[in-house]
């Protein structure tokens, strides 16, 4: 694999696109964040109704599910490569029963056929999970 | 804490199949939108399907409230469509921690692995 570059331009909107176009991502209703000069990405989650779980806090997969999609995302820009989970772990630190949640992820390395990053997620500044996980480059 | 239906269970189409003595089952039929940018099921919803199959199946068989502490997936095989189907199964229980794994499979493949630590809440 190439030395890793941080995509910008036409290629970075092309990378926007099909993100934030996924069915998964639209389903679940994640927003956009911000970039990061680090190659990280933020994504966003208004919490709704439909995101709890019977005991009336949020379904532990909403967590999981944005922290993937923000660490993938920011894979696929600091990296530049198309990559896929092959392992996630994740630690649920506090219930979250409202607000907004915000993921981040960090590229801890990036090597020939596996990517090591980690994700945090917060509910209004107080980080509710944090993420490990393994992902295998395609190209 | 006031409850109520589980909407996201609900929302993802998770259905329950059976109740094991040491765990449970439960599946859905993949959507269109449970897939990814790559157009297969996104890890999240594999993943959602086991916490619910883990968390009913500990509900179930011990009879007290539990929550996720901890819990690690291994995907194996990509997912394009089709019925996904989890099964869960309590490795120890403990007073306060229970230690559970869980197949999910599709088309009787086994498709992720997963390994969960689950707090007691009662």
């Amino acid at each position: 694999m190439k030395r890793p570059t941080l995509l910008s331009g036409d290629a970075l909107a092309e990378l926007h696109d099909t993100y934030m176009t996924a069915p998964s991502v639209q389903m679940l209703g994640i927003e956009f964040g911000q970039y990061h000069d680090d190659g990280g990405v933020t994504l966003t989650l208004p919490l709704r109704e439909h995101h709890m779980n019977g005991a009336g806090v949020v379904h532990g997969g909403v967590v999981f599910t944005l922290a993937d999609s923000a660490v993938s995302y920011g894979i696929a820009r600091a990296a530049g490569c198309r990559c896929t989970t092959v392992e996630a772990k994740i630690n649920y630190l506090r219930p979250v029963v409202a607000g907004t949640l915000t993921a981040r992820g960090h590229v801890v390395r990036v090597g020939r056929s596996l990517v090591v990053a980690r994700g945090e997620v917060r509910c209004e500044d107080i980080q509710v999970a944090e993420m490990l996980t393994t992902f295998f480059v395609l190209e | 804490m006031a409850r109520r239906r589980n909407w996201f269970h609900k929302s993802v189409g998770i259905e329950f199949v059976e109740l094991h003595e040491n765990g449970a089952t439960m599946r859905l039929d993949v959507r269109q939108d449970h897939l990814n940018a790559a157009g297969v099921v996104h890890g999240g919803v594999t993943f959602t399907l086991a916490d619910s199959a883990l968390g009913h199946g500990i509900y179930k068989v011990l009879g007290k409230r539990c929550t996720t502490a901890e819990m690690k997936i291994n995907y194996l095989k990509p997912v394009a469509g089709g019925e996904l189907v989890a099964r869960s199964r309590i490795v120890r229980a403990g007073r306060r921690l229970v230690v559970a794994r869980a197949e999910v499979s599709c088309g009787g493949e086994q498709v992720a692995e997963v390994l969960s630590t689950f707090a007691i809440l009662e």
